[in-house]
């Protein structure tokens, strides 16, 4: 239901660009981490931080980075309850707080579990973009994370694999 | 155009052998270096970006009015201050109402930019004169070495990265790749995650070189090198972990293979790990 | 009378401010349904940002360092704000005139964070 109507409303519409994570580059520094805790919860503590780096379990050195990429068909909207998620004129995926009752559908139905609780709150927060304009892209010094239109960003990704 | 050396915080406190190696370095290869006065600190762009960028913006530039009121090209060794520097006049150049803004306020201190002023890293100006450095090799440095470059160093892609192994090669030092080349040295994460911050970056790092048969570590950053010397503090404390493999500023190795002696640079005094071992290997 | 008014205002802002000097875990440990204020300055990046204030630079420069600059045969000390303190003047002029210090709640003539 959740998602046929969003559908009806804004179409497939997407934010026209997206963040992506370039394994190679990372060095681990976790200042998108930082930056990102600073600009939602004023403080330094990487636990706040809305998108999240992790070291590679298999590769030591190596570092995996999980960001939210405000997708065209959202699972977490289609899985919310109570209509909590939904998607504003940009295509930026959001949570309404006011409505969230902190179930955590949304972080099961995300393939990459991006939606965390947030404790002081007791309902589910996620990136939100930055209006547009993401603080950790601006903040990763060794260019591991890039701002991209989405159909580069998928030739990018297709050819890192290779 | 004259050089300007801008110091930072940690050099002129923590490495005073660093900076005195680096004089005496630009001094053997005729550089117009000099040091860049006045100076404050450059910002932490980790800090300060994350809490305002305009404040970040408004307070780097001072150092950049400074460099132009004394006619300097802003020489940069610590890579988060060339990293802040650069950007500051990067966003000024493209943005001309932050230029404005900027100037509004430097204008009450009696400064003014009027983009006139260029930064350069330290690594840039020795590989410029890469010719100059080979010629004057006198003794060459025969040792294993694992380099630690830093995190904004890499912000313009394989440029530094390449100048800093070309350099270190060229003074005969066999560079051995570990899977942590690339691994931050977590000066930035101190502030967020003590723990993670010293046992999982820094501290796997000198782990590392324990094991290796490496000589040393190799830096170029004087923010890495404040962190490595916490970290090597906190071993000791913690857990009674005394590391053997010192840190070495490219700096004094240089100075090294153009014939100067460790004495000329303090190279003894003020170390969390003596270098004896190393100074004999080299001298020998 | 209303001096008197004045005053108690006055006492109770002061209380507040000490109040707020005090640990935010502790004070959130026993008021749990409290909500947490956060101010502009991390607590951990304070020493750092008021080192920053009054001296300019991140670490101030002592007996012992001057004696170690002097044997590597450096200037006691460095030409930068530490001896110069011409720009570090203006650098705090910059900041209040920039209202950055308002905005951390730093109060520059007790030195102290407010919050």
């Amino acid at each position: 239901m959740a998602l046929k109507s969003s559908i009806l409303i804004y179409g497939t519409k997407a934010t026209e660009l997206v963040i992506i994570h370039d394994p190679d580059k990372c060095t681990g520094c976790m200042q998108c981490m930082i930056a990102c805790a600073y600009k939602h919860y004023k403080t330094f503590d990487r636990r706040y931080a809305l998108l999240y780096v992790y070291e590679d379990p298999d590769n030591p050195g190596r570092f995996i980075n999980a960001n939210c990429s405000h997708c065209i068909f959202p699972m977490c909207l289609s899985s919310c309850p109570r209509e909590a998620i939904y998607k504003d004129d940009l295509g930026i995926v959001r949570i309404s707080p006011a409505l969230c009752i902190g179930c955590g559908t949304c972080n099961q139905a995300c393939p990459i579990g991006i939606p965390r609780i947030d404790e002081e709150k007791n309902v589910y927060v996620k990136c939100d973009f930055c209006d547009g304009d993401p603080m950790c892209v601006k903040m990763c010094s060794a260019q591991a994370l890039m701002l991209l239109p989405r159909k580069e960003a998928l030739e990018y990704l297709k050819e890192r694999k290779k | 155009m004259k050089y300007g050396y801008f110091l930072g915080c940690v050099m002129p406190v923590k490495m005073p052998w660093a900076e005195k190696a680096t004089f005496l370095v630009a001094k053997h290869l005729n550089l117009p270096f000099d040091y860049l006065k006045g100076t404050l600190c450059c910002i932490r762009p980790g800090v300060w970006k994350a809490i305002n960028p305009d404040w970040w913006l408004l307070l780097t530039s001072q150092n950049l009015a400074l460099a132009e009121k004394q006619e300097v090209i802003i020489v940069d060794s610590c890579n988060g201050c060339y990293i802040s520097h650069y950007e500051c006049l990067e966003e000024i150049k493209n943005n001309p109402q932050k230029l404005l803004m900027v100037n509004n306020y430097l204008e009450k201190i009696g400064l003014k930019i009027e983009l006139k002023v260029d930064v350069k890293h330290f690594l840039e100006i020795l590989y410029e004169n890469l010719d100059k450095i080979k010629k004057n090799i006198v003794r060459p440095i025969k040792i294993k070495a694992i380099r630690h470059l830093g995190c904004h160093g890499r912000k313009h892609g394989e440029k530094l990265p390449n100048y800093f192994d070309e350099i270190i090669k060229s003074l005969g030092i066999e560079i051995i790749d570990t899977p942590y080349d690339r691994m931050c040295c977590g000066l930035l994460l101190y502030l967020s995650d003590p723990y993670t911050s010293v046992y999982k970056r820094a501290g796997l790092k000198l782990e590392y070189i324990e094991k290796s048969d490496a000589d040393c570590l190799i830096f170029i950053c004087s923010g890495c090198y404040d962190q490595f010397d916490r970290v090597v503090r906190i071993y000791k404390d913690e857990k009674g972990i005394e590391f053997k493999k010192p840190i070495i500023h490219l700096s004094e190795l240089l100075a090294l293979s153009f014939g100067y002696k460790p004495e000329d640079f303090g190279m003894m005094y003020y170390r969390s790990i003596s270098p004896i071992n190393l100074i004999n290997k080299v001298i020998s | 009378m209303k001096e008197e008014k004045v005053k108690a205002w006055e006492k109770l802002l002061e209380s507040g401010i000490k109040l707020t000097i005090f640990n935010q875990n502790e004070e959130s440990q026993l008021y749990p349904l409290r909500k947490l204020f956060r101010p502009s300055a991390p607590n951990i990046v304070k020493p750092a940002l008021q080192r920053d204030f009054e001296i300019g630079l991140v670490y101030p420069i002592d007996k012992n360092i001057e004696e170690i600059r002097e044997k590597c045969g450096l200037d006691r000390i460095p030409p930068t704000a530490h001896l110069i303190k011409e720009s570090l003047y203006n650098k705090i002029k910059i900041i209040e005139e920039a209202g950055i210090k308002d905005e951390l709640m730093y109060d520059k003539e007790k030195k102290k964070f407010y919050y």
